[in-house]
């Protein structure tokens, strides 16, 4: 790994954690509110591509493993990860691979819906299908059940979505994403 | 902000502070084990002991404690009505529609919250008495049986470090940008729908290139310092492994074994 791949790596780890720490948004007629966390999972993947969007998210969330208070609302440590929803935590890691795969290999499509696609199909789709999936197992659920309840999830992250792809679409126009 | 993120470190000399970070590490993800071991009341209330002596070992104010549990509130309150609601098995005490709280349920639920508690306050205790820093070089050496399978384990201690270290100056950066852009009419949480997204915009992509410029900087500020990242390397920090760390994490499995041996069937 090159010095300028492990300093992005780096600070992208960084900006996740800030990224959780900006105000959540409320959609009116929504009971989530919109943690920007995840948007930081698919700027990853957009931005640095499979291998470091991969990299960066698995060693964030080995610091939140080993007890930094990184994810939204200042929670840390192991305990997240024995939680229902820690199928989204180990999505996360899958879905930057997704979405820096899904960039690369879209062809022939503008580079603003290549970014729309990658970011709601290997983030908003996968994340919530790996997290209903561990959730329906780990509690005993049925899946079908649990599946519609992660419908109420699919606006805030399609939203995510439609902001990574604008960001990572600016950056892309102006020559500011890196290449490694 | 800043004190959020790594205001959990309380600086003191107590025992616990001066044990070896990687020591730390093992003993936690050893108590986390015994604590995911535990199938009955005997084993918690040893662990709990354990756990509670260790937090006064460690000089913490129980304000801290508490506070340190409240965000994860909702989480185990999740976590705990599930198993109420959807539990099998025993004298059902409710029933309505897919819900039964039975006997089983309830006593499901008080196990999952105890072993909840048990391990966000273990996790605790590791961030209370080690800097970041530290935690972050106890993290690279606990990889180092990694490095066989081909991970790059120096090369992963160099990024936590580095995440660290920028983790503050990007808050900070955040909140200058932030207040930069109120001064030009942003109004952060207010208007509509897509104003929200758009002020967030003007947030992220600001925050995203500066520290895509800070990457590009200390590339090559480590590249002219003579870094190379497949060459040994030496630390300015050094962690002494004592005969207090020895006994430490004696202590820990001699309390596995006890939890091994009070588990019921």
């Amino acid at each position: 790994m090159k010095l300028k791949e492990m300093t992005y790596c780096a600070l992208m780890i960084a900006i996740i954690a800030c990224l959780g720490l900006i105000p959540l948004i409320t959609i009116p007629f929504l009971p989530v509110p919109i943690s920007f966390q995840t948007a930081g999972i698919m700027l990853a993947g957009s931005c640095l591509g499979r291998k470091l969007g991969f990299w960066s998210v698995t060693l964030f969330l080995l610091l939140v493993a080993v007890g930094l208070p990184l994810l939204a609302g200042f929670r840390g440590g192991v305990g997240v990860f024995f939680g229902p929803t820690a199928g989204y935590l180990i999505s996360w890691p899958i879905c930057a691979y997704a979405i820096g795969w899904l960039v690369q290999h879209l062809r022939r499509v503008p580079l603003f819906w290549r970014f729309i696609v990658a970011n709601l199909v290997g983030g908003m789709l996968l994340m919530n299908l790996v997290g209903a999936g561990y959730l329906a197992w780990q509690s005993n659920l049925p899946f079908t059940q649990v599946l519609v309840s992660s419908l109420v999830f699919l606006p805030g992250d399609a939203l995510k979505a439609l902001v990574v792809a604008v960001v990572a679409d600016q950056l892309a126009r102006h020559r500011l994403l890196p290449h490694f | 902000m800043n004190h959020m993120v790594f205001g959990n470190y309380l600086p003191g000399h107590s025992l616990l502070h001066r044990l070896h970070p990687t020591g730390k590490i093992i003993g936690l993800v050893s108590l986390i084990t015994w604590t995911l071991l535990a199938n009955n009341w005997a084993n918690y209330a040893v662990l709990t002991v354990v756990i509670l002596a260790l937090v006064k070992m460690a000089q913490v104010p129980f304000g801290m404690l508490f506070s340190s549990l409240r965000p994860f509130v909702w989480l185990i309150a999740f976590t705990v009505l599930i198993q109420l609601g959807f539990g099998h098995g025993g004298t059902t005490y409710w029933h309505w529609g897919p819900l039964n709280v039975t006997s089983v349920g309830v006593t499901t639920a008080g196990l999952i919250f105890v072993r909840f508690l048990l391990i966000i306050v273990v996790a605790m205790l590791l961030t209370v008495t080690t800097s970041p820093n530290a935690i972050a070089k106890g993290v690279e050496t606990f990889l180092t049986p990694l490095k066989k399978l081909g991970v790059p384990v120096a090369m992963i201690g160099i990024m936590l470090s580095i995440a660290l270290r920028f983790i503050p100056t990007l808050l900070s950066e955040m909140q200058t940008i932030m207040n930069a852009q109120r001064s030009r009419g942003v109004v952060f949480n207010g208007g509509s729908l897509w104003q929200r997204v758009k002020n967030v915009l003007s947030l992220i992509i600001p925050l995203l290139v500066s520290a895509f410029r800070h990457a590009d900087n200390l590339a090559d500020a480590l590249g002219a310092s003579g870094y190379d990242a497949s060459q040994p390397r030496s630390s300015y920090y050094q962690y002494q492994w004592h005969l207090l760390d020895t006994l430490a994490l004696v202590g820990v499995f001699l309390i596995g074994v006890l939890v091994v041996g009070l588990r019921g069937v």
